[in-house]
């Protein structure tokens, strides 16, 4: 029989590619506009077999680059049928979505690009990822609106406890949306990926971290105490970031957490209406490059329009610096 | 903590079903014995390619409602989603609308971009979620659990089902209502016209005049147990899940690995997950597609897995009855599998004039024999993202199957 724990996963690697973020221990910032040439794919993909590739794809090969070079080569050390990907994905293909379809209606399928074609699969956006590194145990896309991003690690939590993979790239990536899909400021451009592997001790470099989910239908908001109690749980950590937009849901859930306030640090980040998953996996990333002295308890919880509820929780392992390439300046 | 356990049994104890065939499982049933459906020309504006046709479910099938669901206006998947749920769920003997503790795991690709195509042609263009079917089903069955939507393409609902699965192994849930949901859409169609993977004609794999694959829409559920869950209730399993496997081909962004190592892996894992080997296995039920090197790559896989065997091991070409119904494909063939196995049956494959390449049996003539426990199932997608996974017989446990 075998018999694994499904709880948590550790961190051992981290890297992020979005506006106005320098790197992971500065993602607890605010993304900042996708303007004109914030990324310089030249830079962070030098090399041949890029230039075709959507540029979310570029931002999720990127990302992953940095996580797994931050965790040294123990990616590549890993055999490669247990090596896997598990990527959040919402908007990441919605404005290549539209050109495409634009093209098929105003001049016919036979004008599309041969090389953008391929991408109307969304799971082609993380599929590359195990072409760039030797990936055969599992590449899975998961698309709940807003907290796919924390689903992916629950899921990958799961399949490393049923034997499935033993080191598993956790990402989410987002693309802007057109002008025209486009209601408001705030979508989402860029990518964050945790190299994450079974949390057997002396292994997290980062922390550990597990997710819970649960529901919360549109109509049924007002029985949100049901719901986030037993999900939170009884003893939260001491710090709750919950990322939250205005709809029936997030302002529930912003409501219960009113009640942690005077116990717990609660810090609400307000996501725009058509937020995509980004924002809940790069809060995750950030409280795991704060500096601790002593294993710090963390929270990321997310609710979506839709109703779909995530909540992360973090133990972030003591640390005191993050040097150059990911090295400990000094690890308490 | 919760812990997994691989040998907590999985059973499958509802099923739903909305497709080309009609509207329930036994249309289904029947629709397959009566050799399947027929393509026909997809109701959307702009289509303005070579090939038009899918395998469409009767438009008047569609359930009218829900037709919005938190500010999105839904198109066909989520709805068809939403019947095959009920019916799972009441074929189970769940009460629909009060399932708080049961989780959704849905396999959707362009869930719903038939409503955004639809709004684009009339100059709306305002972005909305192209997947909210998990949550509108979540909403439907009172669920207050996790939900999971699935993204992987064509091999969505195959990863469906073995998340689904080792969520009851891990403990973290007695049922599941799993599946998949696919609507039309043009920029799906258009990019395959593009890609040259659309075929004119109706989807034939291992047709030696093949030219692509043809899409269906529609949705199968499945409601997945806890054995001992399902046993205390008195619900009679129609069947076992009793293995699944994943593996990746690192090789191509479209194309499969012509070596198929990776799925032969699967395939390999998903049996040994099952505590079977190949002798045990009675039908396949290939992904056969219809694109020209998938079927032969998959050909030749299957023939490393069953050798010799492989001439007298029945096939069943799904997708020449309801098409590929990408994100749904899998559920639709453990549906599949699941009527094979209680019928004990494996219903006439539709004809084709067999590619030589392809040297598996594809039994044409009429039903045949089920001679065996269990019945494997293969799902693809781009990017090689591969699943297989084992539906087994429950009621043979006592009968010849036994081992």
């Amino acid at each position: 029989m075998v018999t694994v724990s499904t709880g948590e996963l550790a961190v051992v690697g981290m890297g992020i590619v979005a506006p106005g973020i320098s790197g992971p221990e500065g993602a607890l910032a605010p993304l900042g506009e996708a303007a004109p040439g914030w990324f310089r794919a030249e830079v962070a993909l030098p090399g041949r077999g890029y230039r075709r590739l959507p540029d979310a794809c570029k931002y999720l090969l990127a990302a992953s680059r940095l996580a797994v070079s931050d965790a040294g080569d123990r990616f590549s050390k890993t055999e490669r049928n247990h090596r896997a990907a598990a990527v959040a994905i919402n908007n990441t293909g919605a404005a290549l979505l539209e050109e495409l379809d634009y093209t098929i209606m105003r001049e016919g399928a036979e004008e599309l690009s041969p090389s953008s074609s391929p991408f109307i699969a969304m799971s082609s956006f993380a599929s590359r990822l195990s072409m760039e590194h030797g990936i055969t145990g599992f590449n899975l896309t998961v698309n709940s609106p807003f907290t796919a991003g924390l689903e992916a690690l629950r899921i990958a939590a799961r399949a490393v406890a049923a034997g499935r993979a033993r080191a598993v790239l956790v990402g989410a990536v987002e693309e802007a949306l057109s002008p025209s899909q486009s209601t408001g400021p705030g979508s989402e451009a860029g990518a964050a990926v945790l190299h994450c592997e079974p949390a057997v001790e002396g292994n997290a470099r980062y922390g550990t971290c597990g997710v819970r989910g649960a529901f919360l239908a549109p109509d049924a908001a007002g029985d949100a105490a049901a719901v986030l109690g037993p999900l939170v749980g009884d003893d939260p950590p001491g710090r709750i970031d919950a990322v939250l937009d205005d709809s029936a849901v997030g302002t529930a859930a912003a409501r219960w957490l009113d009640r942690l306030a005077d116990k717990r640090e609660v810090v609400i980040v307000p996501a725009p209406a058509q937020a995509g998953c980004l924002a809940p996996l790069q809060r995750v990333m950030g409280l795991f490059a704060q500096q601790h002295t002593a294993p710090t308890r963390r929270a990321v919880l997310a609710a979506s329009a839709q109703g779909t509820l995530a909540f992360a929780e973090l133990t972030v392992v003591p640390r005191t610096a993050i040097g150059v390439d990911g090295e400990e300046a000094l690890a308490v | 903590m919760n812990t997994s356990n691989g040998d907590r049994r999985v059973v499958i104890t509802g099923l739903g079903a909305i497709s080309c065939l009609g509207t329930g499982v036994t249309a289904y049933w029947d629709g397959l014995l009566a050799g399947g459906g027929q393509p026909a020309e997809v109701p959307l504006p702009h289509l303005n390619m070579r090939t038009k046709k899918m395998y469409l479910v009767d438009r008047a099938e569609i359930p009218a409602q829900p037709s919005h669901y938190a500010g999105v206006e839904l198109g066909s998947s989520p709805r068809l989603a939403v019947a095959a749920a009920e019916q799972a769920l009441t074929d189970a003997g769940l009460e629909y609308g009060a399932c708080d503790a049961i989780p959704v795991v849905l396999g959707a690709e362009l869930g719903n971009a038939d409503m955004q195509e639809i709004q684009r042609s009339s100059g709306r263009t305002a972005w909305t979620t192209l997947t909210p079917a998990a949550a509108v089903v979540g909403a439907g069955i009172g669920s207050r659990a996790a939900l999971t939507s699935v993204g992987n393409a064509c091999s969505a609902s195959g990863y469906a089902l073995t998340i689904a699965l080792d969520m009851i192994r891990a403990g973290e849930a007695t049922t599941v209502l799993v599946g998949g949901a696919e609507g039309i859409t043009r920029a799906g169609m258009g990019a395959f016209n593009r890609l040259g993977a659309a075929d004119p004609v109706r989807c034939r794999p291992f047709d030696r005049n093949r030219a692509g694959t043809m899409f269906g829409d529609g949705s199968a559920m499945i409601v997945l147990e806890a054995d001992d869950h399902a046993r205390r209730r008195g619900a009679e399993p129609y069947a076992e899940l009793a293995g699944a496997a994943w593996s990746c081909d690192a090789h191509h962004p479209t194309a499969p690995d012509p070596s198929g190592d990776q799925i032969v892996r699967a395939m390999t894992a998903a049996l040994a997950d099952a505590k079977l080997s190949s002798s045990d296995v009675g039908c396949v039920i290939p992904h056969g597609t219809g694109t020209p090197l998938n079927d032969v790559v998959e050909s030749q896989a299957l023939r490393r897995m069953f050798g010799e065997r492989i001439r007298e091991l029945p096939l069943f070409s799904l997708k020449a009855m309801i098409g590929h119904t990408t994100g749904a494909a899998g559920a639709f063939a453990c549906l599949t599998a699941t009527l094979m196995l209680r019928h004990r049956k494996v219903p006439a494959n539709s004809p084709i004039d067999q590619d030589p390449e392809c040297g598996v049996w594809l039994p044409q003539e009429g039903p045949v024999l089920l001679d065996g426990p269990a019945v494997l199932v293969n799902t693809y997608a781009f990017g090689g993202n591969n699943t297989s996974f084992v539906v087994k017989d429950v009621a043979g446990e006592g009968s010849k199957w036994s081992r």
